[in-house]
Parts: C-alpha cells; structure tokens; sequence
C-alpha cells in the first residue's frame, strides 16, 4: 500500500454505509421504531466497523468482502438492538412519526432491495466503466490490480481505438445492420399483424407460430440457420442447386454474410413488432372503417388512410424500442459469424478486445463509444420526432 | 382456395350480367394474397424449428447421401432416441439442464419475491422519490448490457464469484426486475383501491394486503411475469459467456450448446441439443400463450 487511492475510500465508504443501513432499516422498523433512525445508526456502524476492519488488517483482500459484509450486518444488528434496549436513537428515535412518512418508510422498505441490486449490477458498473475505460489495465494483471485508483489516468484506449483499423467502418456497419434490422422487422410485423387480425380457421395456430422466432434461445434457432444454409449439405443451397442456381456460402461471403445478419434481425425480432400492432390494430373502433366505407373508401385506401395513420405511435415506440435493443445487441451477430466476413459490429468490437487483445481498458472505452453513439441518435431521434408533433 | 379458383375462371362471364366493383376485387385479391402471406409466413417461422427436429435424428452421411430429404425414415425415427441419449452422457447436458433449471427458477422466484412488493410501493404508496423510480425503472432496461459487463467482470474476477452461479442470478435479477416491476405496475393500476381500503380499515396491515387481496387479485399478472422471467434466464447467453466460460461446471444450457458447435461435434448431435433447450419454451408457451402473450406487449419484454 504505497499510495492512497482516494477513490477507493470513497467506494468502499459507501458500501460500507449501505451494508449497514440496509439491516438497521429493517430491524428498526420491525421493531416499529423510526426506520431512518434505524438506517442512520446503522450506516454509522457499517462505517466503524468496515474501516476499522480495513486499519486492523483484518480485510485486506477483496475476497475478504463477504466476510466483511457479514461482520458490518452482525454489529449493525446489534446494536440496533442495543440502542432499542436502552432506549436510545439517533436523533428523531422518539419522536412522533407522521402518517405520512410512515407510508413513504413502508414503500422504500419495499423498493430497497429492487433499489439494491439494480445500483449494484448496473448504474454502479456503468459510472464505473467511464473510470476504466480510462485507464490502462490488461486481463492478466485483474489480481493486482487496485480496483478504484486514479492516478494511473490516461486516453492510451482512445489513441488505440483511433488507431485502429476499420473502426470506423465498424460504427457505420453497425448503424446500417440496427437501421435495416430495425425497419425490416416492423415492416414484416406489419404484414404479420394485417394477415391475422380477422378470424379464420387455425388463426390461433398460426398466431403462435408467429411468436416462435422470437421465443425460442437464441442459440438454437442460430444453429438451425447455420445448418441450413451451410455451404456444403446446407437444405437452401441443395435446393437452390436443384433448380439450377449456384452454391453459395452464405455465412462466410462478405456482403452476403451482413444481408444475411440483417435478415436474421428481422426474422428473430418481427414477432415482437407483430403483438404491438396486432394489439394496436385490434383496438381500431369498426365505426371509423364502416365511415370510410360509406364515402366510398375501397379496401386498400382503408389500409392506407386509415388503419396506417392510427399505427402512428406504435410504429414509433417500435422503432426507438427496437433501435436500442438490435444496436446493444451481441448474441445474434457474434452466433452466426463470429463478425467475420465483414459483419463486425461494435459489441463484437467489444468482446474481441476484452477476450481477443485481452485488453480489459480498451474493451471498456469501446464500449463507453458505444453508449455514447447510441445517446446521440436517440437524442436526434426525439429531436426529430417533437418537431414532427408539433 | 378451390372457391377463389372457381370465382376467377367464371369472372369474365359475370361480367355482363353483373359489373364487378373495386370494392369486390379488391377484397377477391387481398384474400389470395392474404392466404399465400399465411402460408409464406407458416413456412418462415415453422420450418426451421421441424427441420430441427428432423435433423436430430438423421445422422451426418445419411444427411450428405439425401440432403433434401424432407422426412426421416422409419429406421432413423426408430433410432431417435441415439443422438439425444449421446448428448445427454457424453457431452454433460444434464448438468447443464440442472444448472439452467436452477439459475432459472431461483431468477423467477426471487424476481417475484421483490418485484410484487416494489410495484405495490409504486402504485399505492405516496413517497417522495416515486416518480425517480418509475422513471429510473424504465431507464433501467435500455442500458447495453456489454457496457455493464465489463465492470462486472473484473468486480467478480476480483471478489472470485465469477465462476458462480448465484453470482450470475443477481446479475440477471438485474435485468428481470426492472421489468416485472413496470408490468406488475401497469396491472395493479388496474385493481380499484377500494378493495384494500376496507381491508385497511378493518385494521388488516400492509403487507398482510397484499399478500391476502392484492396478490389472489393478480395472478394473470404474476404468471406472466413468471413466464417472461423464466425466459430470459433460460436463454440468456451474453453474461454466461462473460462470467461462466472458464467454469464448465457451472455452465448453463445455451453456453453448454455454444460450446459444443465446432468442427469436431456432428450436426446431429447440435440438433439433439437444440431441441432440448428449446422444447421447454415452447411448452409452456403453448399452454400459457393467453398469459404470455399479455406480458410481451405489457411489459414489452426485451430482446
């Protein structure tokens, strides 16, 4: 422990505080104490006892925290109960408690552990990320490494993305794949939702196949893929050969292998698209349609002037919805190609610098590019669409 | 069909005693174009999962000798049990079902155990941060999972859980949550508040409501919760490929199926195993598509 690294006392003091005042909420309120009280005694005991584990040396490691954890949790329990004996609190402990923050103690009892976990798991790693993504720390040093120093700051991840080749062409790539997987998707949803939407004979049969693409793990609907349009015995190249075309390795041709990608998007994800407009269509009042028929509106101006305009707002949920999730997306793509064959996109991009360079800086400043391509075209995307509105 | 055909051929003798209006062709057409889209769209979505199945039964040369062999033989249906019997002892896929079974009914039960109580807090109870939640919630679920993974993954390389499976349950609770707490919310909405008041009144706690009111109330809701959440543990493969690749024994099934596709595993083999892990979904899809198929557009479950 040559130098003191401020960032570390800062986390560690808020683990700290929260795996004590987690136990003293809880127990205070049980008791039908204050739980605030409760809370407060109890990140003051976590505190004590978290940083006093540190200076006596008995956490050292990491590895130590669940032990530590469970050391903070025992004393903040008791002495909790201590504090109920002797009838001491922190500050309110005896006073009245209104009706009203007795109802919002109750909803943050119930929300805490959601609260929790979430910080913990995501908003926590992402702040995070923008640290590490700063700093140059490698897969095979993780064991030394301090986890929240600051003094080893430095943009050498960026000057490597900027270095690198085709990472450009890689965020393009990835726009184009989200847009047409994107688009394609709501546009087979589409006909999906108009073909169903009136009864027939096996409607629900069919309405249930429709969802398979979309339900089905990820990993075994690529394998079939892979399989049928496998060059050598694959089932779409056998036919297509019989009817006199070529064969071709779809998964492995540059610019077929990205249509394919692209189709996949579509095929896996239109069932999604399928429910919302289904629904939506679903709830259009007949009487608008027998209006329209009464002017004289024949069946396919019916379809476009009037059910269409009402899909309106779902095709733009959809769409923001849909663009987030196919832009974040790894499984798909990284299954059925690896990125090879000029299908790379940027989360590849990621997983290959964490595990391919075992770069673990690099792989986060990618990422952080990432989140932040993805901020800007949502933000011109509602740019957009308000300006539409109004 | 046979009707349509019929009414085309004697169209142009119709026409003189009867004008054919846009109306009336427009609708002719959109029939025929709507009954080859339905069987465009059966084909697009039903085959690859029969020829699935029927790959897992035709081994690799009987495949190469018939490729386009649209129906196994009576002899290859009589062997079917080989290639499942394979995967399951040589390449470990009851461990791998286990482990799945278990990530996958811990994720559903402990989503359950804080989403019912969280979403209650959001409709029912007045707090000054609830508006920050609600929204913090929605927000929760566009993050790019492979930004958080990576902090994730040195923080439990370095606490040594990485290997672990209740490591990885937390991790996908993280995801479950946020969602089963909007469409628990958006349900409970719906539930008048009237009912609980008399129960209040009559001097019965909160917690005791929700358990003896609320909850009977909203069994749709829950089931649909629970389907989707078993779900998307029981497919998810980006943080077992993170977090669980140097652990075979802790693998999940999609990690365990990923591994096994390389040159060396006969097709067959990969068929068998992607039946396996896909027959419980389509299951329980079948018999609670009703519930499902609410809590995909309520909660407009990510994917």
């Amino acid at each position: 422990m040559n130098e003191i690294p401020v960032l570390d006392y800062v986390v560690y003091a808020v683990v700290w505080a929260c795996i004590g005042g987690l136990p003293g909420f809880y127990l205070f309120a049980s008791l039908r104490r204050n739980p605030r009280s409760g809370a407060r005694l109890g990140v003051l005991v976590g505190l004590v006892v978290g940083f006093g584990g540190v200076f006596t040396g008995l956490i050292q490691t990491p590895q130590d925290g669940a032990s530590a954890a469970a050391l903070v949790w025992i004393s903040a329990l008791a002495v909790g109960l201590l504090a109920n004996l002797l009838q001491v609190g922190m500050g309110t402990h005896n006073q009245t408690v209104t009706m009203r923050q007795r109802t919002a103690d109750l909803a943050y009892g119930l929300l805490l552990p959601t609260f929790v976990i979430v910080f913990a798991i995501v908003v926590f790693p992402m702040l995070w990320n923008f640290i590490l993504a700063f700093r140059p720390v490698r897969l095979r040093d993780l064991q030394e490494l301090q986890l929240f120093a600051l003094n080893d700051l430095t943009t050498a991840n960026f000057d490597r993305i900027l270095a690198m080749r085709g990472f450009t062409d890689t965020l393009i790539r990835t726009l184009i794949y989200t847009l047409l997987g994107t688009v394609l998707a709501i546009l087979m949803g589409l006909v999906a939702a108009l073909i169903v939407k009136d009864k027939f004979r096996g409607r629900n049969l069919v309405r249930g196949f429709m969802l398979f693409p979309y339900i089905a793990p990820i990993v075994s609907v690529v394998l079939v893929w892979k399989l049928m349009f496998n060059a050598q015995f694959g089932l779409v190249n056998e036919l297509s050969v019989m009817l006199g075309g070529a064969r071709i390795d779809y998964l492995n041709t540059p610019g077929i292998a990205f249509t394919m990608v692209i189709l996949f998007q579509a095929w896996r994800y239109f069932p999604f698209a399928f429910l919302f407009i289904l629904a939506r269509i679903q709830a259009i009042p007949e009487d608008i349609y027998e209006a329209a028929k009464v002017d004289g509106a024949a069946p396919s101006q019916r379809l476009w002037y009037v059910t269409l305009p009402q899909l309106r707002a779902v095709f733009g949920t959809l769409f923001l919805l849909r663009f987030i999730w196919t832009f974040n997306k790894f499984d798909d793509v990284f299954l059925l190609t690896g990125g090879a064959a000029q299908t790379k996109v940027i989360t590849i991009e990621v997983y290959d610098q964490l595990f391919g360079a075992r770069n673990v800086g690099t792989a986060s400043a990618v990422a952080l590019v990432l989140a932040a391509v993805l901020i800007v075209v949502v933000a011109i995307y509602f740019r957009w669409f308000l300006v539409e509105e109004r | 069909m046979a009707t349509e055909t019929q009414s085309t051929v004697t169209a142009p003798a119709a026409v003189s005693a009867k004008q054919w209006t846009r109306e009336e062709i427009e609708i002719l057409l959109a029939r025929i174009f709507k009954w080859a889209l339905i069987a465009v769209f059966v084909l697009l979505t039903a085959f690859p999962f029969y020829w699935m199945l029927v790959m897992s039964v035709r081994d690799t040369t009987a495949v190469l000798r018939e490729p386009t062999r649209l129906l196994p033989t009576l002899d290859e249906l009589g062997r079917f049990t080989q290639s499942y019997e394979a995967v399951l002892d040589q390449f470990r896929f009851g461990t791998f079902i286990g482990n799945s079974l278990l990530v996958s009914l811990l994720v559903v039960t402990l989503t359950l155990l804080l989403a019912i109580p969280g979403a209650y807090a959001v409709t029912r109870l007045e707090f000054r941060l609830k508006n920050a939640m609600s929204w913090g919630i929605l927000l929760v679920y566009l993050f790019p999972a492979i930004v958080i993974g990576i902090p994730l993954f040195v923080i439990y390389s370095k606490l040594g859980i990485r290997g672990s499976l209740p490591g990885i349950v937390i991790v996908y609770m993280s995801g479950t949550l946020p969602v089963a707490l909007y469409m628990l919310r958006s349900y409970f909405q719906t539930i008048p508040a009237e009912l609980e008041e008399a129960a209040l009144i009559d001097g019965s706690g909160r917690i005791a409501t929700i358990w003896r009111i609320i909850l009977p109330l909203s069994v749709p809701a829950v089931a649909s919760v629970a389907l989707y959440t078993f779900m998307i543990a029981w497919n998810e493969l980006l943080f077992a490929i993170l977090f669980l690749t140097d652990s075979p024994n802790a693998w999940t099934l999609p990690l365990g199926l990923m591994q096994l596709d390389t040159q060396e595993v006969p097709r067959t083999y990969l068929m068998a195993g992607s039946v396996i892990i896909t027959v419980p979904v389509i299951v329980l899809f079948f018999f609670f598509e009703r519930f499902l198929t609410q809590g995909l557009t309520a909660g407009a479950v990510k994917g």
